[in-house]
């Protein structure tokens, strides 16, 4: 579990917190409620299927996300386009961008390159997702 | 000129994920002699600019970003030899007895006039533009397309605008408003005219929601502000039942930039040229099951047939028009047009069904695809044949946004002369779709947007 | 010291450049807009009027009609899109019919030729798409339709081969009189203090009438031609003390996509009423169709914004002409403003009161573009005869006009694409123009230096994705031949600017929201 988890979880801690999701694990758009105490989750209403559920415990507990974005090839006009290799926690994706703007990679890129690894400490590679010259 | 005529089996047009997987399929089926004509530098169309994930689950089995899907599409392109032409822009197309005989344009070829004995059309589609919504206003710099703010940053690193409005909240749309925030624009809120976005959940979830990026339905832009570069946007409230924009609700929202995600039409201006018929309700060639145009010997697949949502349906698609047109080739039949064979239409509820025909013996599984008209729960897909039941199939939930497909027997539907899909379930209240959650973040962001 | 400095390089003032260039004299046009034909020229209907319109005895109608006479030989020797297409005026009523009648005798006066009122069933075979509600039209054999910024262009391309020099992005900011009779001008370089003006200051056209700018240099001028459109008038009360007050007067316009190109043969007006002028319908030289303009009184110049009402206005207006319009198929709208000079309706021309050597093109709303060959000819063999100038012997009157890959025969395709790869690349998929074509408007003798000035020459942008794809691909020639940045080439008017800069040039990060929290 990453510090910034941890961190989550203790801004929470105490009062329970009800958070409100659009479940998106298929098109019927569940508004969930969900409960949350000390980083464990109380009560969770709204869903229709066990899917919603899982998104739901997920969505208020630690949400994450793939971060696909650009980052600066040198000597290229084009920018190089990467991915989270895994998901990564939402909340970190401001910082996960701030260390890609930061960098500069060697060409030649070819997908599937290590373009930064470990970002944010979160243990996941940053991969390139098409070849530059 | 016809005595130079290069003559090839056939002839692909487009080299996105439908042109691709088409010419890929043909090659499978056992035609070799095929040419993949692509107008631009480098093969994949939109997936080369769409570096967002979410591409390739059923294709692949695994979750790629657009362009790591079109790498792999290319690859198995190149690993059977097929030969694909940059930059070749076919702008004219004629049906002669022979086939078809295509006037390409390329900076390798020069101007050059080909016969294939079978076209795949797979050209894709384009935006639905400012002048076609008739947004009334002055004309400065800073108005442009989703699609056109995609390719200036995802492709040329060139940051379209810093103050961002968008109108339309197409999935282009959702994706690029997300992308911007990464790069430090300020996205200030995306209006959509009507109270059902045209997005995917997920989209309006991962792409606005997550960034605090309001979306206010039943609105739209009525006046553009700005002589040299854009400066404001007036935006006015829609009348749900009219709609039409409110007279006396229109607010100043200072912007540099507006971002147009207003819907794609799939681009036929070649085979309108041509002579193909077109449905006027997909915007697309009026195809049979084997996405055979009305022209014999003229297939049509992915965007330039109907707007898909995802590229893993287009490249399926682009696959069964390559094995049909490589099928024509064993045993040319020119039964597709012909009045003694099935129509499919769009019934109640349904506002396009592909395809629109079937040839009198359709075989195997069926998919018939579609799009609904409106958000239904519990509903049942009702596919008839003369009036009289074949088939129904139960579904949770339905939204305009998401393409439906069913799939079906051939056998039920042989010798019908009309088959129906319609759509049989109550009326999902718009409200619960507005995101209600979400107002009293939209209000206060208003504060801010004036 | 130049011989003449024409102020205005629209319709007006390209064509004075142009005849003037036959002379032995040293021409100048100073202009304020980025590129030609950036004023009244641009949104223009585009009609080359025959003359059955103006009141007999006026300016207008004398001029025009010898404009008339002047465009087919003038787009053959200078290449620029016009076609005698025709032009019918259309009674929807019994009650109307009088009014033909009247036009009719109007246009004989003037000079008109062929004129003749006809009925069905000639009226619905010429135009079948026309209203059933028509009963009789008056039809104008000699009516005509131009490009005209096409046509400016070529008579200002013309006039700088023979050694006009101009200079765009220039804003007169005065004229007075010196000592010894001639004119000083003094100039204000846009672009130069675009540059140095914060962002947020606003420019172009903005900046004309809104914030004075401050003059650079200045320049001396036996003659003096004040073609400024809209500025004209302004001036004109610098020098004279018979004043012009200019009234922009706003037309908006809708255009239709090509497919609808056959949908009208000649240009379609209507009989005017009580209620108005009515509104055109007509085809264009680009196979488009144009509908409108209203006529709206504006404040100011700077004011050429539709409106949602004027849309809905001369869409109403044109449903008499064409009762099916497909309003769908619209692939833009847009507003140009006529230099109206409301009190004294006729065209201002020659030299201002107690102005001497200072001559007026002011007024000149329609039919300003029909007839400013007509009033340039007669100016250059004026200030000639007045400065005592020779016919130049190389000057050449002719002007290729520009290659349309659209046009060509398949051949000339396989010919120039096997010589030039650039020929071979399409850069405008809905116009079908090449590189090579964009090329050459941006090596033209007024080079384009903008993506407008590129749409206007070549139609890349011009068409149903109004840009989508090329402006991409437009903006990378347009970096490559400039040597600017991408991002840096401008729609048009400085500070239009493509973007804001390049990735990287914002610094703030976006915030996550973690999804609302209430306690309870």
């Amino acid at each position: 579990m990453s510090d910034a988890h941890s961190q989550q979880t203790a801004l929470d801690f105490d009062v329970p917190v009800v958070k409100r999701f659009t479940c998106v694990s298929c098109p019927q758009g569940c508004e969930l409620e969900v409960t949350v105490q000390d980083g464990q989750v109380l009560k969770l209403t709204g869903n229709a299927c066990p899917r919603g559920e899982e998104y739901g415990r997920a969505e208020a507990i630690s949400p994450q996300r793939v971060l696909t974005s650009l980052v600066s090839v040198r000597g290229s006009e084009q920018p190089g386009s990467c991915r989270t290799e895994r998901s990564i926690p939402k909340e970190l994706i401001p910082q996960a961008l701030a260390e890609l703007r930061a960098l500069t990679v060697e060409p030649p890129v070819r997908i599937g390159d290590v373009v930064l690894a470990d970002v944010c400490g979160t243990g996941v590679n940053v991969i390139a997702t098409r070849d530059v010259e | 000129m016809s005595k130079h005529m290069k003559q090839i089996d056939i002839a692909v047009i487009g080299g996105g994920a439908a042109g691709l997987a088409a010419a890929t399929a043909t090659y499978d089926s056992g035609v070799s002699n095929v040419v993949v004509f692509d107008r631009e530098e480098a093969p994949g169309g939109i997936l080369k600019q769409c570096i967002h994930n979410g591409f390739g689950l059923h294709r692949f089995k695994e979750e790629l970003t657009g362009p790591e899907y079109a790498a792999r599409e290319f690859a198995a392109l190149t690993q059977r030899g097929i030969a694909y032409v940059p930059e070749a822009t076919v702008f004219q197309m004629e049906s002669v007895s022979e086939g078809t005989r295509l006037s390409v344009l390329s900076p390798i070829n020069g101007f050059e006039q080909v016969l294939a004995h079978a076209v795949v059309l797979a050209m894709g589609s384009r935006e639905r533009t400012r002048g076609a919504l008739r947004i009334p206003g002055t004309r400065p710099a800073g108005i442009y397309t989703a699609g056109a703010a995609q390719h200036l940053i995802n492709l040329q690193g060139i940051m379209p605008g810093k103050e961002v409005v968008m109108l339309g909240s197409g999935d282009i749309g959702l994706i690029v408003a997300r992308r911007l925030a990464y790069e430090g624009a300020h996205v200030k809120a995306v209006f959509n005219r009507s109270h059902i976005s045209s997005g995917l959940r997920r989209n309006i979830v991962q792409c606005l929601d997550d960034y605090g990026i309001p979306l206010k339905l039943l609105h739209t832009v009525t006046s553009i502000y700005g002589s040299r570069r854009l400066e404001a946007v007036g935006v006015s409230e829609v009348d749900k039942a009219t709609k039409r924009a409110i007279p006396g609700t229109e607010q100043i929202i200072p912007c540099d930039t507006l971002l147009l995600a207003v819907g794609l039409i799939p681009e036929n201006d070649l085979a309108r040229q041509a002579g193909v018929t077109l449905d006027p309700k997909s915007h697309g060639a009026l195809v049979d099951e084997r996405y055979q145009t009305s022209l014999p010997g003229v297939f049509s697949c992915g965007n330039v047939l109907h707007i898909h949502d995802l590229v893993d349906f287009v490249s399926e698609e682009g696959e069964a028009a390559g094995r049909a047109a490589a099928a024509y080739l064993g045993a040319p039949s020119s039964d597709a047009p012909a009045a003694d064979t099935t129509e499919v239409l769009p019934g109640a509820g349904v506002s396009y069904v592909v395809p629109q025909r079937l040839s009198a013996q359709p075989n195997g599984k069926i998919p018939l695809r579609f799009r609904v008209r409106d958000v239904y729960r519990d509903l049942t897909i009702c596919v008839s044949a003369d009036g009289r039941e074949v088939k129904r199939f139960r579904r949770a939930v339905a939204v305009p946004a998401e393409m439906q497909t069913v799939r079906l027997d051939g056998a039920l539907l042989a010798g019908a002369r009309t088959v129906e899909v319609s759509v049989n379930a109550q009326h999902e209240p718009a409200v619960q779709h507005d995101a209600p959650s979400k107002q009293p973040a939209s209000c206060a962001k208003d504060q801010e947007v004036r | 010291m130049l011989d003449v400095c024409i102020i205005g390089a629209g319709i007006a003032g390209c064509a004075c450049a142009r005849e003037l260039a036959a002379y032995d004299l040293d021409v100048m046009v100073v202009e304020a807009g980025y590129d030609v034909s950036c004023g009244t020229t641009r949104a223009n209907s585009g009609i080359v009027h025959a003359g059955y319109d103006p009141q007999p005895d006026t300016l207008k109608a004398r001029y025009n009609v010898l404009g008339s006479r002047l465009y087919p030989q003038l787009a053959q020797e200078l290449g620029f899109s016009y076609s005698q297409c025709g032009s019918m005026v259309v009674a929807f009523s019994d009650e109307e019919r009088p009014a033909l009648e009247q036009l009719l005798k109007r246009g004989n006066a003037n000079g008109v030729e062929g004129l003749r009122i006809i009925e069905d069933p000639e009226l619905h075979q010429r135009e079948p798409n026309l209203s059933p509600a028509a009963v009789a039209a008056l039809w104008v054999p000699t009516g005509g339709i131009v490009n005209p910024y096409g046509a400016c262009l070529a008579f200002a391309e013309n006039a700088a081969t023979n050694g006009v020099a101009f200079r765009f992005n220039t804003y007169v900011e005065s004229v007075r009189p010196l000592e010894d009779g001639t004119w000083e001008l003094s100039l204000c370089d846009l672009l130069a203090q675009d540059a140095n003006a914060s962002s947020k200051q606003p420019a172009g056209a903005d900046r004309i009438v809104g914030q004075q700018p401050t003059p650079t240099d200045t320049v001396q001028a036996r003659i003096v031609i004040n073609a400024a459109g809209l500025e004209s008038g302004r001036l004109n009360n610098q020098v004279s003390p018979h004043r012009i007050k200019i009234t922009p007067r706003a037309g908006e316009y809708l255009l239709l996509d090509k497919a609808w190109g056959g949908a009208f043969t000649s240009t379609i007006f209507q009989v005017p009423t009580k209620a108005g002028k009515g509104v055109l319908v007509t085809p264009t030289t680009g196979s488009n169709v144009l509908i409108g303009p209203d006529a709206i009184a504006r404040d100011t110049a700077r004011e050429l914004q539709t409106t949602g009402e004027g849309l809905a206005g001369v869409l109403e207006h044109a449903r008499r002409t064409w009762e099916h319009i497909p309003v769908q198929d619209a692939i833009t709208n847009f507003a140009g403003l006529r230099s109206s000079c409301l009190e004294e309706p006729d065209f201002h021309l020659g030299e201002a009161l107690d102005a001497p050597g200072f001559y007026n093109i002011a007024g000149f709303d329609s039919p300003g573009l029909t007839s400013a060959p007509a009033v340039a000819q007669e100016y250059a063999a004026r200030i000639a005869d007045q400065l005592h100038a020779q016919k130049r012997p190389d000057f050449n009157p002719h002007r290729p006009a520009p290659l349309f890959f659209s046009q060509l025969t398949d051949e000339e395709r396989a010919r120039l694409a096997e010589k030039d790869p650039a020929w071979g690349r399409l850069i405008c998929r809905c116009e079908l123009v090449t590189e090579a074509q964009i090329l050459a408007a941006l090596r033209s003798p007024l080079p384009a230096t903008t993506t407008d000035a590129v749409k206007w020459r070549t139609r890349a942008g011009m068409g149903r994705c109004q840009a989508g794809f090329c402006l991409p691909l437009v903006a990378e020639l347009i970096a490559r031949e400039t040597g600017c940045e991408p991002w840096q080439v401008r729609k048009g008017w400085p500070g239009s600017e493509l973007a804001v800069g390049l990735r990287g040039c914002l610094t703030d990060l976006p915030e996550v929201s973690m999804g609302e929290e209430a306690a309870r």
